[in-house]
């Protein structure tokens, strides 16, 4: 795999507060990349950098070979698609696909072609001349998705896409954008505060918070092994307990000891990430508590209970034994399940 | 009940001293007589007489020529003004003195103004009305600029130039189609407000170059005419012409 884009030790603050703090990160060919984060967390920040639209306190960001640091985002081969989609009001679909092309000088005929063609690819063929405003949601990101690809730059760059769909609308073009990107073979980076959009879309994600990447990893390898507690918090439902190993059991600071016998030096502070699956609510549990909360999904059904150990512990129970608030309940896990977590 | 009555006799004097003004200098500009007030038939004796009178006429072109260069220099200036207070200042200092002149008194600005010239010894004539109706004209049209640029979306700049647009490409293809209602609003503002001005291109204009409203204001010191009311009807339907013109177009501009 080609590193395309290659953004290192970049950092930059506003009114000294760090947005960006030493920011590396390696993007591959063709590969789509999201950026995941709280809000806050510096990824839009790092989206406008690459965009060309903030400037860097110091570090580099090299497309292609190219330190782009410098290059006004007019000149850059990169483009954006933004969350308010910032179609032109003023301008029909078609002027508004054609804006880009029209600036690179293309003939008129060349112009007219990838504009049509590419408006038929994202299901906008009869579409060209209408105006911005009599389009819905769904229509609006696809003419802001074409007008943004129309120049087949190096790198996409897409600011929270989905953000302003309805759920339905928002299914289908996730799966519409993963089509699109095999498609035209550009690589795409999105940046999301949607754990649920960048798992589903996403090659890998750079999990971001204040400032710093905690983790860049695939999907899965960022669900079974966070690299931290922030994305092991951050990324899917789990029960996060800290204390320390000793003789197979984990000491919580509150003197409790739960069962844990995987691999770690005894002794040093750790969390234990158990995820609901790894839980099972058994009346040989040896672990009793009271439910305080329950979320039905189905098949199955998440319970949160209390069970003295410093913090709620979350479960999956099957949809024929769903517990009532209130109800005692045992719980057990094997104590070679979960995931060994050290703070970073 | 009986407040809504009390009001309803608000409404009615108000109406009555706004609109029976009006209504009899277009009645008696249709008057045949010369004597007002006393009706002795229809008659379009004093419009035809009013396109025959030299002074009028020159007074009609001196407006329009002061009108249309405020309107055009109010509307670049204004434009390029609201952008520097909303885009690149923070201090509502500077956005305070940028429209001041919007407010400010008339007669200070002309007074102001006629010191200002002839302390630099600059001679007056259409060029200094056109520069002082500008200076007020200009503040209007910022006023209503700056509405407009604060509803748009910044991103929309950023768009075109992320797509590969130069700044000036960006500020005449987006900027300016996207403030395109304020600046026709602002446009016809500013005429008709040049228009018929009369104190500060009284201060500021010289003697040989009257407008409308100085030419209209020497004949009325020897009484109202009819011919007087004929002109006065005509600037009337112009400037509803243009008033209503202008709702269009915002209202136009607004649906897109």
């Amino acid at each position: 795999m080609t590193v395309l884009l290659d953004i290192h030790n970049v950092s930059k603050a506003f009114d000294q507060l760090a947005a960006l703090d030493n920011v590396s990160l390696q993007i591959h060919t063709n590969e789509f990349f999201a950026i995941l984060g709280p809000s806050g967390s510096g990824k839009t920040t790092l989206l406008r950098a690459l965009a060309g639209f903030e400037s860097l306190d110091s570090g580099q960001i090299v497309l292609d070979g190219q330190d782009v640091a410098d290059v006004p985002p007019n000149e850059r081969p990169v483009n954006l698609m933004f969350q308010s989609y910032a179609l032109f009001p003023h301008m029909t679909v078609f002027d508004n696909v054609a804006y880009g092309l029209r600036r690179e000088k293309r003939p008129q005929g060349e112009i007219a072609e990838r504009v049509t063609s590419l408006l038929a690819t994202v299901g906008l063929g009869d579409m060209a001349t209408r105006r911005t405003h009599q389009l819905s949601g769904g229509q609006k990101q696809r003419v802001a998705l074409a007008r943004a690809i129309v120049k087949r730059p190096k790198i996409l760059l897409l600011d929270e896409p989905l953000s302003a769909l309805d759920r339905k609308v928002r299914e289908d073009m996730q799966l519409e954008l993963k089509r699109l990107q095999h498609e035209v073979g550009i690589t795409f980076v999105v940046v999301t505060h949607d754990q649920e959009e960048a798992m589903s879309m996403a090659d890998r994600i750079a999990v971001m918070d204040q400032g710093r990447v905690e983790q860049v990893a695939t999907p899965v390898e960022l669900y079974k092994n966070p690299g931290n507690p922030f994305v092991a918090n951050f990324i899917g439902t789990s029960t996060l307990l800290r204390g320390h190993l000793s003789s197979g059991r984990l000491h919580l600071t509150n003197g409790v000891k739960v069962p844990c016998s995987l691999p770690s030096v005894d002794g040093a502070e750790i969390w234990l990430m158990l995820r609901p699956e790894d839980i099972s609510q058994t009346p040989a549990g040896a672990i009793t508590g009271t439910v305080i909360s329950t979320n039905f999904y189905g098949p199955n059904c998440l319970v949160v209970a209390e069970c003295g150990l410093e913090i709620p512990v979350k479960y999956l129970v099957g949809n024929s034994e769903v517990p009532r608030v209130g109800d005692a309940t045992k719980i057990s896990w094997a104590g070679d399940t979960g995931v060994v977590v050290r703070a970073s | 009940m009986t407040g809504v009555g009390k009001l309803g006799w608000v409404l009615a004097a108000v109406c009555f001293f706004l609109y029976a003004p009006i209504a009899i200098v277009i009645v008696m500009s249709f008057n045949a007589s010369k004597i007002p007030f006393q009706w002795t038939g229809f008659s379009t004796r004093w419009y035809s007489e009013l396109f025959a009178n030299a002074s009028v006429l020159e007074g009609l072109r001196n407006s329009l020529i002061v009108g249309v260069s405020t309107m055009i220099l109010s509307v670049v200036l204004g434009v390029l003004l609201a952008i520097g207070i909303t885009r690149h200042s923070t201090s509502s200092a500077v956005q305070a003195l940028a429209l001041a002149p919007a407010i400010i008194p008339d007669l200070a600005l002309a007074i102001g103004l006629l010191a200002l010239f002839s302390a630099i010894s600059v001679p007056l004539g259409l060029t200094t009305v056109i520069l002082s109706h500008t200076i007020f004209c200009m503040a209007f049209v910022a006023a209503i600029a700056r509405g407009r640029i604060l509803q748009i979306d910044p991103a929309l700049e950023e768009a075109a130039l992320d797509l590969g647009d130069t700044p000036r490409g960006v500020f005449f293809r987006v900027t300016v189609p996207s403030l395109m209602p304020a600046i026709i609003a602002g446009a016809l503002l500013s005429f008709t407000l040049s228009f018929d001005e009369f104190v500060i291109t009284f201060f500021t204009n010289g003697p040989s170059t009257p407008t409308l409203p100085i030419v209209i204001y020497s004949m009325v010191r020897f009484g109202v005419t009819p011919e007087i009311n004929a002109l006065a009807s005509l600037v009337l339907l112009f400037s509803v012409a243009i008033v209503l013109i202008s709702q269009r177009s915002v209202k136009l501009s607004q649906s897109i």
